[in-house]
């Protein structure tokens, strides 16, 4: 075993032990009762290791373990909301269904608080299932990240007060960049409230999930049935979810909002672009601007070129150059003196030999052949060595 | 009643992190995660464009070639991903010669690609490359997901240099009932995004894609993971196809809003209005026999949106073959492998 494997199997058996010692001390956690808030305080924990455990995997499969890792957590979350629900459910014996609904309405609350706490719409709708913070993130970075939060603008108040004032008409020698600014403030609110909108539309998702919820366990319990494993129960949570939001994601509200939502975040990403621009132009510096246009001239000119050599290629053009050096090694034959031979009859135009192909049978060869052609190349060589020679 | 008790439930959530912790050590072992197995050959090049050609693994293969072409979403060793799961295995031993067409990853430069240009530059240098290469007029094409909408135009832009159509998972009627990225793009200002961004990011993709079903694709996935987490086979099956979906390339800009608004927003293709360079794209000229493949249960180009097709085209010899699974698991399932490829090549062979 090399030196590195060795380390690698030391620092996973470190990191073994001290994963069996959490568990220890989450086992005593949870003994306690998860709603002591055990639950909270061993995800931490479970964070801080998995921040030291990771290092010891390959970067391929460190991204994909740590997807696992953040879906334990919606896992955990939920063990902790049905632990609360059964122990109450069963503390009041044949009243369970109130207290289910009690313990649902619960669980909608600690949904809507969640929400409310997150710093994007999607991590607010469906963080807790790992899915959220970093995939949203991610693809709006990959948008261009705008230096603005939304929920940073949430406390303006963005109503007619706040509209006269960016109204205000800008003066003096920086008029065109006050104007500039204005309109960024105005193109940052307004993408802050469609944010919003659509924020609300995703939370109010997870309350009918919810909902759904309560209904899937009550028609089970009145077939006398019931998910009997917390993975059972996470299941079912799972297609209610889906099932709200499936209504949702083709509902015309949500198309709206959804195109909305991109449409105003690029519409500010333009006009803070338009602003660089005019920085740089100042510093004359090429911008993104002038690099498009020089990409799309190029582009073009790439386009033509490319069309002008296939046009070469499908008149025939190669064809034609083989056309000609045969007959050139015809009449240097000629003026030598000597036939060409039987075998070096002129090739004819590709174009012109095709025979049409009917649909449905198979392909046609090439009605030029290849054996004429090569023969010419090897005459004309023959020539040109006669000819060194003589 | 619930039949769930308090204890269990702790021993579950215990239990179930004692899993992913010991997985860690098989997660650990995996090694590189590798992807594309089969023996190729690059063959011709082009920008970023690479077509490769596969090393047969019969004596004689069939006369006439097969040409892949993928879709510009994600990567195509989809197609063969892995010893037991390769579609291109399956088809090389069944004899069938095959090529395919690797788009590679587009960067600022390639912005201005446009469908044009992957379809009658592109598509078409490799066709006649592969003509040229095997002394040939016409060849066969097989177009996957958005690179059989692709083919499609490609063919009845080219019909002479096509000899057997095979779509596979395409979409050709962007605008069914079922589809619900058309209805996604419906009102965003494609214009508006690609003016703004240029090449549109594979994240935004990744992102789409997942949110069509957040809980199951981010959540219940990974939690059905643990339970095979000491399977070092399984896990590595599993970490491929995680590769797969999260490696996806960025989109050219005005491909991409050529794309979204021709296709998905105004469904020219299906409605006889598309034309690409100028020239119109009509589905009547594919005249030669078509061999539709759709599965069933695909939620990304739902089953009516692909059978569209076969209303459209001006060929008399055109088949369906639905496969029973969804978009992914047409590639990859155990079934997929069994029925697939045979059905392709036999189909073929029949025609050539």
């Amino acid at each position: 075993m090399s030196e590195g494997n060795e380390w690698s199997q030391a620092w996973l058996e470190a990191q073994r032990q001290y994963w069996d010692g959490l568990f220890d001390w989450s086992k005593k956690v949870y003994a306690a009762g998860p709603e002591a808030g055990g639950s909270a305080a061993a995800q931490e924990t479970l964070a801080d290791w998995w921040k030291t455990a990771s290092a010891a995997l390959p970067a391929d499969s460190r991204e994909i373990y740590k997807r696992m890792f953040d879906s334990s957590q919606s896992f955990t979350e939920l063990g902790q909301t049905f632990w609360n629900m059964v122990r109450d459910a069963q503390s009041t014996g044949e009243n369970w269904r109130d207290s289910l609904e009690e313990s649902l309405e619960g669980f909608k609350k600690m949904l809507q608080e969640n929400a409310s706490q997150a710093n994007d719409a999607w991590s607010g709708f469906a963080g807790g299932w790992g899915f959220g913070g970093d995939a949203w993130q991610d693809f709006m970075r990959s948008l261009g990240q705008s230096p603005v939060h939304a929920e940073d603008i949430t406390g303006f108040n963005a109503g007619e007060a706040w509209n006269k004032l960016l109204g205000t008409p800008a003066l003096g020698y920086t008029r065109e960049w006050q104007e500039k600014v204005q309109q960024w403030v105005g193109l940052s609110t307004e993408y802050a409230k469609v944010s919003q909108e659509y924020a609300k539309l995703l939370q109010a998702t997870n309350q009918q999930a919810v909902d759904l919820l309560g209904r899937r366990i009550t028609e089970l319990a009145q077939k006398g049935e019931s998910p009997d494993t917390l993975r059972g129960m996470y299941d079912l949570w799972v297609d209610c979810g889906e099932e709200a939001y499936a209504e949702l994601a083709e509902d015309d509200a949500y198309l709206r909002a959804q195109g909305q939502l991109m449409n105003t975040l690029m519409r500010l990403r333009q006009h803070e672009q338009d602003m660089m621009q005019d920085v740089f132009g100042v510093m004359n510096i090429p911008g993104r601007r002038e690099l498009d246009t020089a990409l799309c001239r190029l582009q073009e000119t790439r386009r033509e070129l490319r069309d002008l050599k296939d046009l070469i290629e499908d008149t025939g053009v190669d064809e034609l150059r083989t056309e000609v050096a045969k007959l050139r090694a015809e009449l240097a034959a000629i003026k030598g003196g000597s036939a060409p031979d039987a075998g070096q009859a002129p090739a004819p135009a590709r174009s012109s030999t095709r025979a049409a192909t009917p649909a449905k049978s198979a392909p046609a060869r090439k009605a030029a052949p290849k054996k004429a052609a090569s023969t010419t190349r090897k005459t004309t060589a023959t020539k040109k060595a006669a000819a060194k020679k003589s | 009643m619930l039949g769930l008790r308090p204890d269990e439930i702790i021993q579950e959530v215990i239990g179930y992190h004692q899993k992913l912790a010991d997985g860690l050590k098989t997660v650990s072992e995996l090694g590189e995660i590798d992807v594309g197995v089969t023996p190729k050959e690059e063959v011709h090049r082009e920008d970023k464009l690479v077509l490769y050609r596969y090393k047969a693994m019969v004596e004689k293969p069939e006369a006439v070639p097969l040409l892949v072409v993928y879709a510009l979403v994600n990567r195509p060793y989809m197609t063969d991903l892995q010893e037991d799961r390769s579609m291109i295995k399956g088809l090389l031993e069944e004899g069938i010669d095959v090529y395919l067409i690797d788009w590679g990853y587009p960067d600022g430069a390639d912005r201005f690609l446009e469908l044009d240009d992957y379809v009658n530059r592109y598509i078409h240098h490799c066709v006649k490359h592969i003509c040229k290469a095997h002394d040939l007029d016409k060849i066969n094409v097989l177009g996957i997901c958005q690179g059989g909408t692709m083919s499609t135009c490609y063919t009845a832009l080219h019909p002479e240099k096509v000899a057997n159509l095979v779509t596979m998972v395409t979409p050709i009627d962007f605008q069914t009932p079922g589809n619900l990225l058309s209805k996604w793009a419906r009102d965003v200002d494609v214009d508006l995004l690609v003016d703004t961004v240029g090449n549109i990011p594979g994240e935004l993709l990744n992102f789409t894609f997942l949110s069509m079903k957040p809980f199951r694709l981010t959540g219940q996935k990974y939690a059905d993971v643990v339970n095979m987490m000491d399977d070092a086979r399984a896990m590595k099956n599993f970490m491929r196809m995680e590769k797969w979906i999260f490696d996806s390339p960025d989109q050219a800009g005005e491909m991409f809003r050529q794309f979204i608004k021709w296709f998905y927003q105004e469904n020219r293709l299906v409605k006889d209005e598309l034309e690409i360079g100028g020239k119109p794209v009509r589905l009547e000229n594919i005249t030669m026999p078509v061999f539709n493949i759709y599965a069933t249960a695909d939620h990304l180009v739902p089953p009516d949106g692909s059978i569209a097709l076969g209303k459209k085209v001006g060929s008399e010899d055109y088949t369906e073959f639905p496969f029973k699974g969804g978009h992914i698991g047409i590639y990859v399932s155990g079934r997929a492998q069994r029925e697939v490829p045979p059905a392709i090549a036999n189909w073929l062979k029949e025609r050539m």
